[in-house]
């Protein structure tokens, strides 16, 4: 019995369409042209509890338009949801009980009150016991560092310690299903590192289920072996992700500002890494992903040596999709 | 009431964070005294040359316009803020915040965000309340204090009303502020006994847009005026009702727009 | 020269793009001023009223009102809300990077903003006011006069405006929009006139330059005062546009002291 069964869904925006020139405004007052767009144009799939999915696509792909149907906080043109055993937008109060949500662009925390203070709130807000609260506060602060800023008012902090204080927001009354909308946009790869980990860790002891949306697949590498890819508002692929790299796109890049001195990048090769440019204090990385996962170099790296900046570069899911497109063709 | 629970817990917080900041605290509650005191002084200036006003003495105008102050306050200090910051939240999309509660949307807004300003205007208000009591030869009875109570409560009612009315706008218009203006302006009308308007404005201020039950029917049925000049003479004791009613409707206008907001996104 | 006349201009088109804004200003102010209205014909129902200046007829409170309004419609400008803005977020180091004198150049968004609060909110008032209302019309001579003192007027409450905005540099809270317009309430004879103030707020009333920006204004196109008076009153407006003037210069600098030093 799937937790998350979708069928047909659909969601149509009606977009008023100006028409040209002076005499265009004018008939425009009186027959308002619209332009229909499908922001999600027939997508259906189902999901397991305790699978972690990946749900990636361009910008403008209808990703964020499919989690907030799942979510319950918009109502779809046509289709069914099912979340659960209920329709999340029927029951958008009863569903909100059982789901964690982050939205990377925005914060759920009140602005000018500590941390701490939002999560006691939510804590209020969604019943929960007072050893589950400190059982997780605790688990948040080992492994999110979540006690290092939990007096400090939302507006101090940095944008990876406000994504770590939305995470933790958001698995206070664990929720059997977490929604993340790209959660690590805009962070450093060490941070991002950190909260994939956490992810994983959740799935792993909570069997919670998640769905990851984003356009990074860095993102998805670490965390699911599912992968969802959508463009225009349709699912183009539904399967393993190993199997989308293989075919598609896998070359990937790492360039990293170094403080010290590696003495030895042999290792580095050994381990599968097509090719390794060092120059000074700047290395940079090349490599298939298939062969070797970026967060296993970033790992490496960050042992061997101390990094000032470390940027990766990934086969753009534009480039993914592109391919695909063309291999259909 | 577990929401009552949680409101006083977020206002603990509010709190702290005030005392942390004692002396711009303190100039903010001097600002919001002189704010207050304003009002009264014009009208005091006013009537200290002119005696009365339609027959209203100055402690009576006094009564008139405090009872819109307390209301105001009381409305203000739940529903100002979450209205003002309405538009943008629906244009920036943070009201998806909101609908991911297990809440109702309308209350989880009220508890981010109390205006704590407004409680000056209770406080001094329920001061401005014994003064004036002092000062008149009104029979005060315990039907009477029951009534006012009951009174500023429809009185809060209608002004929360009002502001819902206009955060409701935001769902479908970008300018909310304006509109706030706008709607807000009818309270310049309450400010002195509405037997000085027209009877159109009158009117209005009764069947239209409730502002004249705000403080001039509840007042007139204090004070025992001569109910000669009112639509009939019931309307005295109209406010609780028409308080309840108009918030409803204001409520289910807030509706709608949540329901438009959960079709279209932001 | 040239760009000072640009600045105007591109101020009266930002008008255009806040227009819902100055239409809810020109309602706003006609229903203060319906409520004005009806507030002395009950005041003064039993017929006109002796104070120390003379006799005051409903016709004369009529006419004050409308003329207070439109005035007000001049004087109501944002400029401290701009720069407590401007100076909060620091967008103040883009306006002293460019070559241009800063207090001139808020004064020219200004006049900007009154140009177009002239044509959509003052107009609106003066049609009604003359068609509807039936307002005094005054002589050609006093009328020449009130402009006169209107103009310094719009002058003075620049500068008090501009001073204020500077107290942002120190202290950012934002209080000072409130104390001018309490103050304006109280002693400008904007919405009472003076003729009706106890003794002690008339005291009070003439250390401040507020009386001189309604009070003055409006009586002089009523006629009400003394040619003597209206002289010393003109000459007190240019003694408060001095004062203002210096202190304005005063603060200036040390304010770019505090911020050459302090930065942020």
């Amino acid at each position: 019995m799937p937790i998350i069964k979708v069928d047909n869904l659909y969601k149509e925006y009606h977009q008023r369409k100006g028409r040209e020139g002076l005499t265009g405004a004018f008939k425009d007052l009186f027959n308002r042209q619209f332009k229909t767009v499908k922001a999600v144009d027939g997508v259906s799939f189902s999901i397991e509890k305790g699978e972690i999915v990946g749900y990636i696509g361009p910008n403008g792909a209808g990703k964020s338009t499919t989690i907030k149907m799942l979510i319950g906080i918009l109502v779809p043109s046509s289709g069914k949801i099912d979340v659960n055993g209920i329709e999340p937008y029927k029951h958008r109060e009863l569903n909100a009980k059982r789901i964690g949500v982050v939205f990377g662009q925005r914060t759920q925390l009140w602005w000018d009150i500590p941390v701490s203070e939002t999560l006691s709130l939510m804590r209020y807000i969604y019943d929960v016991p007072e050893q589950q609260y400190l059982e997780n506060l605790k688990i948040f602060s080992d492994i999110l560092g979540l006690d290092k800023f939990y007096h400090t008012p939302v507006r101090q902090l940095s944008l990876g310690q406000r994504m770590r204080a939305d995470i933790s927001c958001a698995l206070l009354h664990n929720p059997d299903i977490l929604y993340l909308d790209e959660p690590t946009i805009g962070l450093d790869v060490v941070v991002k590192e950190r909260i994939r980990e956490f992810i994983r860790e959740v799935n792993k002891s909570r069997n919670t289920t998640i769905i990851l949306a984003t356009h990074d697949m860095s993102d998805i590498e670490r965390l699911s072996s599912r992968v969802m890819v959508v463009n225009s508002g349709k699912i183009m692929y539904d399967g393993n992700l190993n199997t989308l790299k293989r075919r598609y796109g896998t070359e990937e890049t790492i360039v990293a500002d170094l403080l010290g001195r590696i003495d030895d990048t042999s290792e580095l090769k050994s381990m599968g890494v097509d090719k390794i440019i060092y120059d000074n204090n700047k290395i940079t990385i090349k490599y298939d992903s298939v062969k070797i996962n970026s967060s296993t170099v970033v790992r490496w790296l960050v042992e061997k040596v101390e990094t000032k900046d470390i940027s990766i570069t990934v086969t753009p899911i534009e480039d993914v999709i592109r391919k695909m497109y063309a291999a259909r063709n | 009431m577990r929401t009552l629970r949680l409101s006083l817990r977020f206002y603990e917080a509010t709190i702290k964070s005030m005392l942390e900041y004692r002396l711009t605290t303190l100039i903010d509650i001097l600002i919001m005294i002189i704010n207050f005191s304003v009002g009264y002084l014009s009208t005091w200036v006013l009537l200290s040359k002119f005696r009365s006003i339609q027959g209203w003495t100055l402690y009576e105008v006094f009564l008139l316009f405090n009872i819109n102050m307390v209301a105001s306050g009381i409305s203000g200090f739940f529903f100002s803020e979450p209205m003002r910051t309405m538009e943008q939240m629906v244009q920036q999309g943070e009201f998806d915040m909101v609908l991911i509660r297990p809440m109702n949307p309308l209350v989880f807004t009220l508890i981010g965000r109390p205006n704590f300003s407004s409680i000056a205007s209770l406080i001094l208000g329920a001061g401005v309340f014994v003064l004036c009591f002092t000062h008149l030869a009104i029979h005060i009875t315990m039907l009477k204090i029951v009534f006012l109570l009951a009174a500023i409560l429809g009185a809060a009612l209608i002004q929360a009303a009002i502001l819902v009315i206009v955060g409701t706008i935001s769902f479908w218009v970008v300018k909310n502020t304006a509109t706030l203006s706008l709607l807000n302006c009818f309270n310049n009308f309450i400010d002195y006994p509405i037997s000085i308007y027209s009877r159109g404005i009158q009117a209005f201020l009764t069947f239209v847009l409730p502002f004249a039950f705000v403080n001039f029917y509840p007042a007139h049925y204090f004070l025992d005026k001569a109910g000669g000049d009112l639509f009939f003479p019931v309307i005295q004791y109209g406010t609780p009702v028409v308080g309840i009613v108009f918030f409803l409707l204001a409520y289910q206008f807030w509706k709608v727009g949540v329901n438009k907001y959960e079709s279209t996104g932001s | 020269m040239k760009k000072y006349l640009k600045f105007i201009q591109i101020s009266f088109n930002n008008g255009l793009a806040y227009r819902v804004e100055y239409f809810v200003g020109t309602f706003r102010n006609l229903v203060i001023l319906l409520v004005q209205l009806a507030v002395w014909k009950a005041l003064l129902t039993a017929g006109p009223v002796t104070t120390g200046s003379g006799v005051v007829t409903l016709r004369e409170m009529t006419t004050y009102v409308v003329i207070s309004s439109m005035i007000g419609t001049l004087l109501t400008v944002d400029v401290i809300f701009n720069m407590n803005d401007r100076i909060r977020n620091g967008q103040i180091g883009m306006d002293l990077v460019k070559p241009v004198n800063f207090q001139t150049y808020t004064f020219c968004n200004m006049l900007g903003q009154n140009m177009f609060s002239f044509l959509f909110q003052l107009l609106p008032i003066l049609v009604i006011g003359v068609i509807f209302v039936g307002i005094e019309l005054p002589s050609i001579f006093n009328f020449l006069l009130f402009l006169v003192t209107l103009i310094n007027a719009i002058v003075i409450m620049f500068q008090m405006n501009y001073a204020l905005g500077l107290v942002a540099f120190w202290y950012m809270r934002g209080w000072q929009s409130t104390i001018v317009w309490i103050l304006n309430r109280l002693f400008s004879g904007r919405y009472i006139p003076l003729w009706f103030f106890p003794p002690i707020l008339v005291t009070i009333s003439y250390f401040l330059p507020l009386r001189l920006m309604y009070f003055v204004p409006i009586s002089i196109y009523l006629g009400t005062m003394a040619p003597l008076d209206c002289l010393y009153s003109i000459l007190q407006q240019f003694a408060w546009m001095l004062v203002l003037y210096g202190m304005t210069r005063l603060m200036w600098r040390a304010a770019i002291k505090k911020l050459v030093i302090q930065g942020g």
